[in-house]
């Protein structure tokens, strides 16, 4: 009971000394704002390294247990392992060694997972491309406004189409996506406002929850 | 040919082999990412947050220099059924400050800028330079699309609520007529947008393709 108070307490007392910092222009509440934030990043980095405990550990158990995915989930500690090993002992992130891990191997993961997509967008695009109604239509006829619009094609068809995708942009998806943006900040205003005051406590864990203590 | 090029264009293939379906040589590429990534953010946490903090608090032991690390323990003891009410305090820490940050960052960054934006569109003629009558003016479309798409918009997130009172039909027509130009904005915008995810894709993807043909000295 008491922890849950001093829970509740702590995240109502940090959170609105934060959010002060937003109205108040103090230097001291400025001093004070920057220690909590700076121990929040601390925390949240900790919190990252007991995630990646539990992925280790789920991969561990994986091997353990002849899993059919052994060998998958023992490339992927070894590669766990490997970069680990090279960033501390090698220098630390900015070390070359982990230059090379960045440039050989994730940059060039990442960029080919990315590019793949583009083979399943096309599939996606022509179940997309389907009219139906009024809406589709408008769907479809954008999306093929924009698409011919950013290709020398597009110019080459109808030497309007560069300019008038600008104007798309500038018009109505700057409407679409100010309304849209204007809606999702009010929801996170509402979501925030509830956890500050203590309305939504997600870090107690209520009765009748789980209590067992797994990492996962 | 360097032997690390020689890997990023195995590593690029074998993530490419996907087209012809799911298969052990993608399968290894897809572990290799998310221990490479895992293992290179578990290095950048170290090096930019937690060594500096461990640092500081062995060369000036305060109060602020042991906090993190207390919190950091509870956080830790999590497992244990006798800790485990006192570990929320370091997930309320961390959800309180991360609420006032999202609270603070959508009115501030977002609700504010994007209603004042919208808001100072003018529908005046004496505000343009263009030596227009303002229903021949392209400013004046302009800014009344973007005020009415943006309103529409917004209230399509809002059809769904039941208006209740006297002049609930008044309401049910206002926000049904609003939510459907709304509607009709979002397909526009969402259409446009979804071009242009699927440009930047396809741009990716040349690039690779240029980068293989270039390695392989074929271009």
């Amino acid at each position: 009971m008491a922890s849950r108070l001093v829970s509740v307490s702590v995240a109502m007392g940090v959170g609105l000394l934060v959010l002060a910092r937003y109205f108040i222009a103090d230097a001291q509440l400025d001093a004070v704002v920057n220690q909590l934030l700076s121990i929040a990043s601390v925390v949240a980095a900790f919190a990252l390294f007991l995630g990646l405990a539990n992925l280790a550990r789920f991969h561990l158990d994986r091997v353990r247990a002849h899993s059919s995915q052994r060998l998958y989930s023992a490339i992927l500690l070894a590669a766990l392992a490997a970069t680990v090993t090279l960033g501390l002992i090698g220098g630390g992130p900015n070390a070359p060694w982990m230059q090379l891990v960045f440039n050989s191997v994730l940059f060039p993961l990442q960029a080919a997972l990315y590019a793949l997509l583009a083979f399943f967008i096309l599939t996606a695009t022509y179940r997309a491309f389907r009219v139906r109604n009024v809406e589709s239509a408008l769907f479809v006829i954008f999306a093929l406004v924009v698409l011919l619009g950013q290709t020398p094609a597009g110019a080459l068809l109808w030497e309007e189409l560069p300019a008038i995708k600008d104007w798309v942009f500038d018009v109505p998806v700057l409407a679409g996506t100010r309304g849209i943006l204007i809606g999702v900040s009010l929801g996170t205003l509402a979501t925030g406002i509830r956890v500050l005051f203590g309305v939504d406590r997600p870090y107690v864990e209520e009765t009748g929850r789980d209590t067992h203590g797994h990492l996962s | 040919m360097s032997a690390e090029t020689i890997l990023a264009a195995v590593l690029t293939f074998m993530i490419w082999s996907y087209i012809l379906g799911d298969n052990p040589a993608f399968r290894i590429a897809e572990h290799i990412l998310v221990g490479t990534a895992a293992g290179y953010v578990a290095v950048l946490a170290w090096g930019h947050i937690i060594w500096p903090a461990l640092h500081a608090m062995w060369s000036q032991p305060s109060p602020a220099t042991v906090l993190p690390f207390l919190l950091c323990a509870l956080l830790a003891a999590r497992p244990w059924p006798l800790l485990r009410p006192w570990a929320a305090v370091s997930l309320a820490f961390l959800i309180g400050v991360g609420s006032a940050l999202a609270v603070g960052g959508a009115l501030f960054g977002t609700l504010w800028s994007q209603v004042l934006a919208t808001a100072s569109l003018s529908l005046n003629p004496a505000d343009w330079d263009e030596a227009q009558m303002f229903l021949t003016s392209n400013a004046f479309w302009q800014n009344l699309a973007i005020v009415i798409g943006t309103i529409g918009t917004f209230c399509y997130f809002t059809f769904r609520i039941r208006p209740g009172g006297p002049l609930r039909d008044l309401r049910a027509a206002f926000i049904r007529f609003w939510s459907g130009v709304g509607l009709w904005m979002m397909m526009i915008t969402l259409g446009a947008l979804f071009a242009s995810a699927a440009m930047s894709r396809f741009t990716l993807l040349i690039d690779r393709v240029q980068w293989l043909l270039g390695i392989f000295e074929l271009r």
